[in-house]
């Protein structure tokens, strides 16, 4: 009996040690990825310029109002450019910052989980990688 | 007695990182849509500390800087004490990517003596590049882009980025003569800040 009892406690005790351990396994595995795969943008960089901006902005709301479809797109598409390009205006405007983030706390189920993830992903990197026009925000030409 | 033990340790394998060193493994061959799958359900298992500042080094290699500079503020948030030189690194780079010149240039001049040598040695080159874009005072246009950028960032709710584009287009435009537009930006960023005290 207490061979047993003797059994059970090591096991216990090997699974509690494991679990740093996997965590410093992780953790040195990617500071090797990070390392290998840390490398200088391509692009110089360059400051952006409002008024192409809005010039490429007003261009693409043309392009989409000539372009066969409901008449409800192009015109949201117009008033697209012209909020942004009023949007200086907005931001002087602020009056309140609430930060939006939402803690994951729950436990999920991993495959669903991963499922769904992988489903999002391979949607979100269906056309290639982002420009880096993430949130329909618009990026510059 | 054994069942016991074996259904402890089960239970333990199931709660060992798996998906973070499936998403290290990912990140590591450059397959980083994978790598970031992997470490999103890591972060939602809460297999550490590490997960969230992974996301966000991964969102910065697939080129989507500002969903990688969200990533990194939470992170910062979540799990300051996993912050290294190089995920300021990482961070520095989607500011870059995201056009927050001032900012990247900032979080590379922090690294200091953090990072290593070859870390040390990519940071000063992109730093350099970036001194040479402001050599010249930048045009009011670009000013004017940055706020443009925040003003779109506030209203869909993005406010890591509102600050960002904020504070960027403040320090730009002190880098003009008459400090061009910066009470205005002094002003929206003052709002932007969560009141002080306790939050409900």
């Amino acid at each position: 009996m207490w061979a047993m009892k003797l059994g059970a406690g090591a096991i216990l005790v090997l699974g509690l040690v494991s679990l740093p351990a996997g965590a410093e396994d992780a953790r040195s595995v990617m500071q090797q990825a990070l390392m290998a795969q840390a490398s200088l943008p391509e692009q110089a960089p360059q400051l952006p310029s409002q008024a192409s901006e809005t010039a490429r902005r007003a261009l693409e709301a043309r392009q989409q109002a000539t372009r066969p479809g409901p008449p409800a797109t192009s015109a949201s598409t117009g008033k697209a450019a012209a909020d942004a390009a009023r949007g200086d205006d907005d931001f002087t405007r602020l009056t309140h910052g609430a930060a939006s983030s939402a803690a994951h706390g729950e436990k999920v189920d991993s495959r669903a989980a991963q499922g769904q993830l992988r489903a999002n992903e391979a949607r979100a990197h269906a056309g290639g990688p982002d420009t880096g026009k993430g949130h329909g925000h618009g990026g510059n030409p | 007695m054994p069942g016991w033990g074996a259904a402890f340790l089960l239970a333990l394998t199931a709660a060992a990182p798996a998906h973070l060193l499936r998403g290290a493994s990912f990140f590591r061959e450059g397959d980083f849509v994978n790598a970031l799958v992997e470490f999103q359900v890591a972060r939602m298992r809460q297999e550490g500390p590490d997960a969230t500042w992974y996301v966000a080094a991964c969102l910065t290699k697939l080129k989507r800087p500002e969903d990688a500079l969200e990533a990194f503020s939470e992170a910062r948030a979540r799990a300051p004490e996993a912050d290294d030189a190089l995920l300021d690194f990482y961070e520095a780079l989607a500011s870059h990517d995201a056009r927050l010149y001032l900012h990247a240039s900032d979080l590379l001049a922090r690294l200091g003596n953090r990072a290593g040598p070859k870390l040390a040695e990519e940071a000063r080159i992109l730093r350099r590049r970036i001194e040479a874009l402001f050599r010249a005072a930048p045009a009011e246009d670009a000013v004017d882009w940055y706020f443009t950028k925040a003003a779109i960032a506030t209203s869909t709710r993005h406010f890591v980025l509102a600050q960002l584009y904020g504070e960027e287009a403040l320090a730009l435009g002190r880098r003009r003569a008459a400090c061009y537009r910066c009470a205005e930006a002094q002003h929206a960023l003052e709002a932007l800040r969560p009141p002080p005290g306790p939050r409900p």
